[in-house]
């Protein structure tokens, strides 16, 4: 029955071809053409090709199989082509081993050493191919036969697809990066960078100062790369071809957040840009985040302590997961250590909220029970008697996500009951270290997810002569640095893309340049991987000293 | 013209540079191309390792594709760190490889887009084939990205990959995994740039066996088999 089946189904070139008694069964098993023609009906064939690509997912909705090394069974997670091959399809570096590109445009060329108007080129031998034809192509992702008849590398699985379900994956495959994202003309790449409602004028001009000297320098041409990229040298021709001016779009966020989408659309339609890098938030970075998924525009490390926490979203990229790091990296940290006992956390409504929640849903359930909540409202003054009604609870682990103005009216006395340790944090308060009374010093620890401030200075002093070249003074020197990481990062990016622009192609890219990239930030230790989000993964618990001169000592790195 | 001349010759010529620079490379880059044969043969391989390596392809011959990785054999010294499993319980690295039974160890990281996910589907598929022996065989992998690699991404991972009891995932610092790969010769710096490494070992005492580049599952079962044949 099984084999009748296959019959009516598989046209008899398939499995001549693939006389491989493993991949027949498996085909014979998945395959079924009535079923995928009730599903697949009213889907365009590239759509259906997007599916196999990015989920793995056959025309019929069952899930394709494929084998990788010969014997190895690829885990249904593993079989979509998107996990080597990307979003883009434009080539990926691992290692040793190249991912090579699958979009259309260059699987339909021939592969040739040397160059069509030299004298000398090569389309035979090692690093050659003819141009793939559907035949080929099908052949290549059923058998592994690249378009020269050579056996491709063994980390390309063989995937056991009809002539019926490899159609769409070509077609798609032909759609795959075949236009330039929008934001890139014949001279230029537009940027955006974002400052919302609630940035003040000082910290604004701080921060664009440094966008705008890097722009400056980049467009300064002094290579001479605009006339290069018009008469390029005859062998670097894809190199200078793809330079392009720099523009900046500064878009300020006015307003009240709900009014921000609409804003967003507004500067997207006037100025459509090619990517938005750095940024300075004041509040929740959702409304950006949302635009930027929804668009599909990369959105390369804003400054701002709430990021959307979105694992799975594509085009956002975070320095760290802001104040909700800092709650779950201290849940970590009182996780590893002796019992914290009694635990009160203090926190105002808005920013704070967020790490008191992180906190609490990232705290051992036993802990959590003992955690109780003290929640200021917006305005609420943090009178003495507060501060008494605290001291009778007898906390004793006390955890303050308050600010500088509210961490001044702090009056926890020193002997107070089983008092054993404070917790600030160093993101909402910008001097922890007199934070507290110095009787209360020996019990406060700080959460500091940056650089500590040795290595920030000395981070900082990688970058202050550019800066003063360029008569920025350093104000904000975090966001300064940042911005600075940004655009080093973006520029590195798009070298690395060529004249591929391609949004997706530069997110790929920088996922990859972050942990080579000889920049400084304001973070301790930048990481990134495919599909990795939050660069910065975890957070100093420091200790202020007896003198407080003699700055901060780490007692533990935490990683949630 | 002359410099155009100098490059085109210079491509050429590359291949044949590389062929005479020595046999790991010729290795590597035949079984990149995927048009090598398995080369069980090194200088440093004892000849009963590389009959035993050799018996292994013929029993699984068949309609396989070819692969390529070099085989040899090393001691390494463990270094007295502390890792992290999935359950987030500390592992003294040096004490859950010294067990009586046999070893399969390799590096990993969760986000990896192409080198991991086969060796661990090959592992995968490694303990499907040994079937009820699988107990009998430890296999440990080591995130090389341990911040982003937390126990519960690693558990997450393992489950994808229907790891089983004997197949231990571990992490921990940053500096304790670099720590780990340098130990085994596998430090490459940034994760970005590892290459395919698997280690075997028989026992506490009997040397490792280092496998570069993939390994099919049937390989490694053969090295394995062999690892128990001679005990």
């Amino acid at each position: 029955m099984m084999l009748a089946r296959l019959n009516r189904m598989a046209p008899a070139e398939f499995y001549n071809r693939v006389g491989h008694a493993v991949l027949l069964s498996t085909v014979a098993l998945i395959v079924d053409p009535a079923m995928a023609s009730d599903v697949s009906a009213d889907i365009p064939p590239s759509e259906l090709g997007e599916r196999l690509y990015l989920e793995g997912i056959l025309p019929s909705g069952k899930r394709v199989q494929a084998r990788v090394q010969g014997d190895v069974p690829l885990a249904d997670s593993q079989v979509a082509c998107v996990n080597c091959h990307r979003r883009s399809g434009l080539s990926a570096m691992e290692g040793q081993t190249l991912v090579p590109a699958v979009s259309g445009a260059w699987l339909y060329k021939p592969r040739e050493i040397g160059r069509q108007d030299f004298y000398e080129t090569r389309s035979s031998g090692p690093g050659t191919r003819p141009a793939y034809t559907d035949e080929t192509l099908a052949r290549a992702i059923r058998e592994g036969v690249d378009a020269a008849g050579r056996p491709m590398n063994t980390l390309m699985p063989r995937y056991a697809l009809s002539d019926e379900e490899v159609k769409p994956l070509i077609a798609y495959l032909k759609s795959l990066s075949s236009a330039p994202s929008p934001g890139v003309t014949d001279s230029a790449i537009h940027f955006a960078t974002i400052i919302t409602e609630g940035v003040e004028t000082r910290t604004r001009d701080a921060f664009l100062n440094v966008l705008r000297a890097y722009f400056r320098d980049k467009n300064a041409d002094t290579r001479r790369e605009t006339r290069r990229a018009i008469y390029p040298a005859m062998h670097k021709e894809w190199k200078y071809q793809s330079y392009r001016r720099w523009v900046l779009h500064v878009w300020d966020l006015t307003g009240p957040p709900e009014t921000w989408p609409h804003q967003l659309d507004d500067h997207y339609r006037r100025e459509p840009v090619f990517a938005v890098i750095s940024g300075v938030g004041n509040g929740s970075w959702r409304p950006v985040h949302d635009f930027c998924e929804g668009a599909g525009v990369p959105c390369v490390l804003p400054n701002t302590d709430l990021p959307a926490l979105e694992e799975d979203d594509f085009y956002s990229i975070y320095f760290s997961r802001g104040l909700a790091l800092e709650g779950e990296l201290l849940a970590r940290h009182l996780g590893t250590g002796p019992p914290p006992g009694k635990l009160i956390q203090v926190f105002r409504e808005g920013p704070a909220t967020v790490a008191a929640e992180a906190f609490r849903r990232a705290l051992d359930p036993e802990d959590a029970d003992r955690l109780e909540d003290r929640r200021l409202e917006t305005g609420a003054a943090l009178a003495a008697p507060f501060w008494s009604a605290l001291d009778r609870s007898r906390p004793s682990t006390l955890i303050l996500w308050l600010d500088d103005p509210d961490l001044r009216e702090v009056q926890v006395s020193a002997g107070a009951g089983a008092l054993e340790r404070i917790y600030i944090s160093a993101t909402l308060c910008s001097s922890p270290a007199q934070a507290v009374a110095p009787a209360l010093r020996s019990r406060l620890r700080i959460i500091y997810p940056f650089a500590l401030p040795d290595s920030m200075a000395r981070n900082l002093g990688r970058v202050k002569p550019w800066l003063r070249a360029r008569q920025i003074a350093t104000t904000e020197p975090r966001i300064q640095l940042n911005a600075y990481y940004a655009v080093r990062l973006a520029g590195d990016a798009l070298m690395h893309i060529r004249g591929n622009f391609s949004r997706e192609y530069f997110i790929e890219k920088v996922e990859h340049a972050v942990d080579r990239l000889a920049a400084p930030s304001a973070y301790a230790r930048l990481s990134l991987g495919p599909d990795q989000r939050f660069a910065s993964k975890g957070g100093w618990i420091v200790a202020v000293p007896e003198r407080a001169s003699e700055g901060l000592e780490p007692v533990a790195w935490v990683v949630p | 013209m002359m410099p155009t001349r100098t490059m085109t010759d210079r491509l050429a010529r590359a291949p044949r540079a590389w062929m005479l620079a020595g046999t790991a490379l010729v290795v590597l880059s035949m079984s990149a191309s995927g048009v090598g044969d398995e080369v069980q043969a090194m200088p440093h391989m004892s000849h009963k390792a590389a009959v035993a390596a050799g018996s292994s392809e013929h029993a699984h011959h068949g309609s396989r594709i070819r692969t390529g990785y070099v085989r040899s054999v090393a001691s390494y010294k463990l270094p007295e760190v502390t890792l992290v499993d999935t359950k987030g319980k500390p592992v003294p690295l040096a004490s859950l490889l010294d067990v009586p039974e046999p070893v399969l160890l390799n590096f990993i990281f969760t986000s990896c887009t192409t080198i991991c996910p086969v060796l661990s589907a090959t592992f995968s598929q490694v303990q499907t084939m040994v079937g009820d022996q699988h107990d009998r065989l430890n296999m440990v992998s080591i995130s090389i990205d341990p911040e982003h690699d937390t126990p519960a991404r690693l558990d997450t991972y393992a489950a994808r990959f229907d790891a089983g009891r004997q197949w231990r995932f571990l992490t921990g610092s940053l500096s304790d995994i670099v720590t780990v790969q340098k130990a085994f010769d596998a430090y490459r710096g940034e994760k970005m740039s590892h290459v395919p490494l698997t280690f075997l070992r028989s026992s506490p005492s009997g040397p490792w066996v280092r496998i570069e580049g993939f390994a099919s599952a049937a390989e490694l079962v053969g090295e394995y088999q062999a690892l128990i044949a001679r005990r």
